[in-house]
């Protein structure tokens, strides 16, 4: 009975006029339950969008803006849903009967492929079978009764709803849920099956560290939000689905820490996410473009993780994310411009060890921009900034090449750009081709043919090397669309044109929000305190303070750091020293 | 289309909007700002999707821009345009034109592995331009180089003794003005033509004027009979009181040819090789005279200018210099005193040094052992110096600075003797010279080697 009990609060029973306005709004289905504690639900489905955040705008799942009443004949239910999939191949029917409804026609009706059919078997086919006639149909009981009787005592889903419209049907359906159709019966019941085979868990592909987890998110959601909460095992981890796409009805979950999350940031991200109205969403990169806070910058406003641990970390620091089902991707924000240069493992290892290589990560980051484009600007404009032997030995290499630095270099860098995306696009086999094709035509060949000077291969290359270098891949992709502006402004005015871009690009950055933390917090403005976890990776007792976007009041997150503690060792060492 | 879209969505179309701030803050990140700054806080703005597409062909015109300017940018000049002048030289004709020769660096001859020697071509190529001003000169290169000649490397400036004499004020002018020709270029004087040192190949060095300018910057710093000046401190030098300065001269020594080929340079030893000596003196921007390496010693250890230094002397009593003392810490303060109608300069001179060669009798076990040595150390400084005074007197030229420090000290009878200084006043300044010589190590070993084998005759 507790099973029931649960799965009344799955999909709420609604009263025919509350059905009835929901429906004429639509997505009657998907909207309805308000199952905050989604987490709990964590069977693949329930959860939803809070009841009072729908407004003006259009219905989610705009197609069901009818409420057909479903027919009494098993025959004519049957016809109808498989005419509205226009009798699609993956639409299942199976023709059964129960001892538990003698004489009554059975019919059980999925689409194969999102449901588990074992489940099927198990839950539903072989207790329909299996019922005896006693227990469930005392005589005279009609047809109508059978319904409730089955979902209550013979059928074992985790979750079932009997449902009396066609459009829910559907929708049922097309959730996993497994139809059992009655004949004479007014009601369906839809019984939770949802299935069919996913991705095992895997190592992060493009996330990877040393020392720390190995796993990453999967496509699966339930999956990702279950890796999520193993990790935070805390009532106060809350997970928030809601569907959005009109065709694809993605899940979309808003998972955040409640007490440590500024609820007025997680409002703001829940009003974004139910803004969106789009036909389908197929990763986690449609709902960032969405919700990011500006569209024309090159810089990323979220953060886009394979790692429960990363997710866990922001959560627990007051960070929100979000995971989309399908999508191996959650997206963390909001988050700062310095948070891109950050990987988990610094909080793996050493504290020096994770500063330094966050300055190197910095550095490279700078470099990546800025090495072209010194080139260029110092061999054309300004030669006089060279020590003498280097400039004789630059001086040399350009000696017979045709081009100016300018078109050199630009040349230099989209070859590269070139055989990097080969290198993404190609079939693994021929992998090796491009590798050969790369140094021996580009590298080694070109110079020889004198097309480019030695000096350049070596900037290009280095160049490359360090936009390899962080963390995330979206702010290396910034990079590498901004060198090219800084190469052309250095063409044309030298290192007066770097610099300008180099301010431009500041005030840029000033001014970017994401969810209204500004993007180069907690530098400008500066936030006391904040720097320990910025360029430089501070002991952890040390770092007394979640970040400033945590909730107020709740920002401490440990109880004392180690020198009172540290104290208190030696103070004890001395007492039992004789 | 496309406007509707972005009315909608409450902006206004348009090419400004691009710049128009979109996000905002939240109200609840008010404590992240300073307080003194309140029109930051902003609340954000209703923000969905990036409907303004609008914006799009603004964005492209951007790149179109950019691309205008690399057809046109007007001072660019590429590393394969320019000609690398590692060297200067003036001459003057007979005619009284100044002749500038140049030493242009041949990048391809140099960046090849290895040393010139066995290269192919040379790496360096010499060629002259006249003309009646010194930029008027350069200017005319145009007429034979295909490339622009370009200063900004250029290491040592060369002047020859002719051009020297008659006054080099023209060439201050033409450094100070120009911002290609640095003023910190090294400034050398040669007796002969100063073309012919350009043309000189150096042993190890590639580019002969790179090595020259690294032949005195170590001179000056190991050896300590030199000053490496460049054209700025020439300049200060010369707009000082005393408008006296003196230049490292340089030459061709030995009695063999001159190493002006590659093929000359494929032997094992250099016939006539470039070398410094002696010392220019400049008085009113014009060469005075000349002055030996061992009187310029002198003069640098009064004007306290030697960074290091290696200085002989003799056993007490003896007079051939058998041992030698490397100085390091040096000092000297001069200090005028007014002795009659003229002056008597006392010069206080403190020095550091180890010990590096020893051949004199005598223990050197106790502190007190020293003191002889130690004298005649003192003894050998001082002599140079007054050689040094002595000399720059006879030239009639205050190499010293006296005149400097009696304009910064005794203002009032300096603007009185100003006018003749150099002719009448410093040739009859009297000095007075006190040197104290500390021995701070007497190196690895402490008596003499020849103590020693005595001592060890003896035992037997």
């Amino acid at each position: 009975m507790a099973l029931i009990v649960f799965s009344i609060s799955w999909i709420k029973p609604l009263s025919s006029a509350q059905n009835k306005v929901i429906l004429d709004k639509g997505g009657v289905f998907l909207s309805a339950s308000k199952g905050k504690k989604g987490g709990s639900a964590a069977g693949g489905s329930g959860g939803g969008r809070q009841g009072n955040s729908s407004g003006t705008k259009p219905p989610p799942l705009g197609r069901r803006v009818t409420a057909t009443p479903l027919s009494l004949s098993l025959a004519v239910n049957a016809h109808a849903i498989r005419k509205q999939f226009s009798d699609s191949a993956d639409l299942r029917l199976r023709m059964t009967a129960s001892p538990a409804a003698p004489g009554i026609r059975l019919a059980v009706l999925y689409l194969q492929g999102i449901v588990d059919e074992n489940n099927i078997r198990e839950n539903i086919l072989d207790k329909l079978q299996s019922a005896s006639a006693i227990e469930v149909a005392p005589r005279g009981s009609k047809a109508g009764d059978i319904c409730s009787r089955l979902r209550s005592e013979v059928i074992t889903s985790g979750l079932t709803e009997s449902v009396t419209t066609l459009e829910r049907a559907l929708d049922a359906l097309l959730l996993g849920c497994c139809l059992v159709l009655i004949d004479g019966s007014g009601e369906v019941l839809a019984a939770e099956a949802s299935g069919g085979s996913v991705r095992a868990i895997a190592e992060p592909t493009s996330q990877t560290v040393i020392r720390g987890p190995q796993q990453g998110f999967t496509e699966s959601l339930s999956t990702s939000i279950g890796q999520i909460r193993r990790i935070i095992r805390s009532e106060q981890l809350i997970v928030e689905t809601q569907r959005i796409g009109r065709q694809t009805c993605t899940e979309v979950s808003l998972i955040y820490m409640k007490g440590t999350a500024r609820p007025e940031m997680v409002d703001e991200a829940r009003r974004r996410l139910s803004e969106i109205d789009v036909d389908g969403i197929v990763d986690s990169g449609y709902i960032e473009e969405y919700i990011q806070d500006k569209t024309f910058t090159f810089f990323p406003t979220l953060i886009s993780s394979e790692r429960p641990d990363q997710a866990a970390a922001y959560l627990l620091e007051g960070h929100f994310a979000i995971i989309v089902d399908g999508s191996p991707f959650a997206l963390l924000a909001p988050v700062t411009f310095f948070r891109f240069f950050q990987s988990p493992e610094d909080y793996y290892q050493r504290f020096d060890i994770a500063s330094f290589l966050r300055i190197i990560r910095m550095s490279a980051f700078l470099i990546t921009l800025h090495l072209p484009a010194i080139y260029i600007a110092i061999t054309t404009f300004h030669q006089e900034m060279m020590p003498t032997n280097l400039l004789i030995s630059l001086s040399a290499q350009r000696e017979g090449v045709p081009f100016p630095a300018l078109v050199e270099a630009l040349i230099m860098e989209l070859t590269f750009e070139v055989l990097r995306e080969a290198g993404v696009r190609m079939p693994k086999v021929i992998g090796p081709a491009i590798s050969i094709v790369g140094a021996l035509v580009i590298g080694t060949a070109t110079v020889q043919a004198g097309l480019v000077s030695a000096a350049m291969v070596i900037i290009v290359a280095f160049t490359a090397i360090s936009s390899f270098v962080a963390p995330q891949m979206n702010i290396a992709n910034a990079a590498r669309l901004m060198r090219f502006l800084f190469m052309i402004s250095a063409g044309m005015f030298g290192f007066f044109g770097i610099i300008s871009i180099d301010l431009i690009l500041i005030i840029h950055l000033a001014g970017l929000h994401s969810f209204g933390v500004p993007y180069l917090s907690p530098m400008a403005p500066w936030i006391k305190g904040s720097w320990r976890d910025t360029i430089l990776r501070m002991p952890r007792w040390s770092m007394k303070l979640r970040p400033a976007i945590a909730q107020d009041g709740n920002r401490k997150r440990q109880a004392s750091g180690q020198p009172e503690d540290q104290q208190k060792v030696d103070q004890q060492l001395k007492g039992q020293k004789p | 289309m496309k406007r509707e879209a972005g009315l909608r969505h409450g902006e206004q179309p348009g090419i400004l909007s691009l710049f128009r701030r979109k996000a905002e803050h939240l109200e609840f990140l008010s404590h992240l700002l300073p307080k003194s700054r309140p029109s930051l806080l902003r609340r954000l703005q209703p923000k969905l999707r990036p409907s303004s597409l609008h914006r799009l062909p603004a964005l492209l015109l951007i790149p179109a821009l950019l691309l205008l300017g690399p057809a046109g940018c007007w001072d660019r000049q590429e590393l394969n345009e320019l000609g690398i002048i590692s060297a200067t030289g003036v001459d003057l004709t007979d005619t009284g034109r100044w002749e500038v020769s140049y030493q242009l660096v041949i990048p391809n001859a140099i960046s090849a592995q290895g040393a010139y020697v066995g290269g192919s071509s040379s790496p360096v190529n010499v060629f002259t331009s006249v003309g009646d001003s010194f930029r008027g000169a350069v200017s005319r290169t145009t007429q034979e180089m295909s490339r622009r000649v370009y200063f900004s490397h250029n290491q040592v400036v060369v002047i020859s003794e002719e051009a020297a004499r008659r006054g080099i004020n023209n060439l201050m002018e033409a450094y100070m003005r120009n911002g290609d020709s640095r003023e910190t270029v090294t400034v050398l004087v040669t007796e002969g033509s100063a073309r012919t040192i350009l043309e000189q190949l150096l042993p190890m060095e590639r580019i002969s004027g790179v090595g020259i300018n690294r032949l005195i910057t170590l001179e000056e710093k190991y050896g300590g009979n030199f000053r490496q000046i460049s054209m700025f401190e020439m300049m200060q030098d010369l707009l000082s009181p005393v408008h006296i300065t003196a230049v490292p001269g340089i030459g061709l020594s030995g009695s063999g040819a001159a190493v002006d080929t590659v093929d000359a340079a494929k032997t094992t030893h250099t016939g006539a090789k470039v070398r410094l000596q002696k010392v220019a003196i400049f008085k009113n921007n014009k060469l005075a005279g000349w002055l030996s390496t061992h009187e310029n010693r002198g003069l640098l250890w009064v004007t306290n200018r030697v960074k290091g230094s290696t200085v002989s002397f003799p056993c007490q009593g003896e007079r051939q210099k058998l041992n030698s003392i490397r100085l390091k810490k040096q000092k000297t303060r001069v200090t005028p005193v007014r002795k009659g109608s003229g002056w008597l300069m006392k010069i206080e001179s403190k020095a550091t040094g180890v010990l590096m060669e020893y051949n004199c009798p005598g223990s050197m076990r106790k502190p007190q052992d020293l003191l002889p040595v130690e004298a005649s150390i003192e003894a050998e400084l001082k002599r140079d110096m007054e050689d040094g005074i002595l000399a720059a007197q006879r030239l009639k030229a205050d190499a010293a600075g006296f005149g400097n420090l009696l304009h910064l000290k005794h203002k009032e009878e300096w603007k009185q003797i100003e006018s003749d200084w150099n002719e009448r006043g410093f040739p009859k300044v009297e000095i007075e010279i006190s040197v104290h010589v500390k021995l701070a190590k007497t190196g690895r070993s402490i008596e003499s080697y020849n103590e020693a084998f005595e001592k060890s005759r003896k035992k037997e």
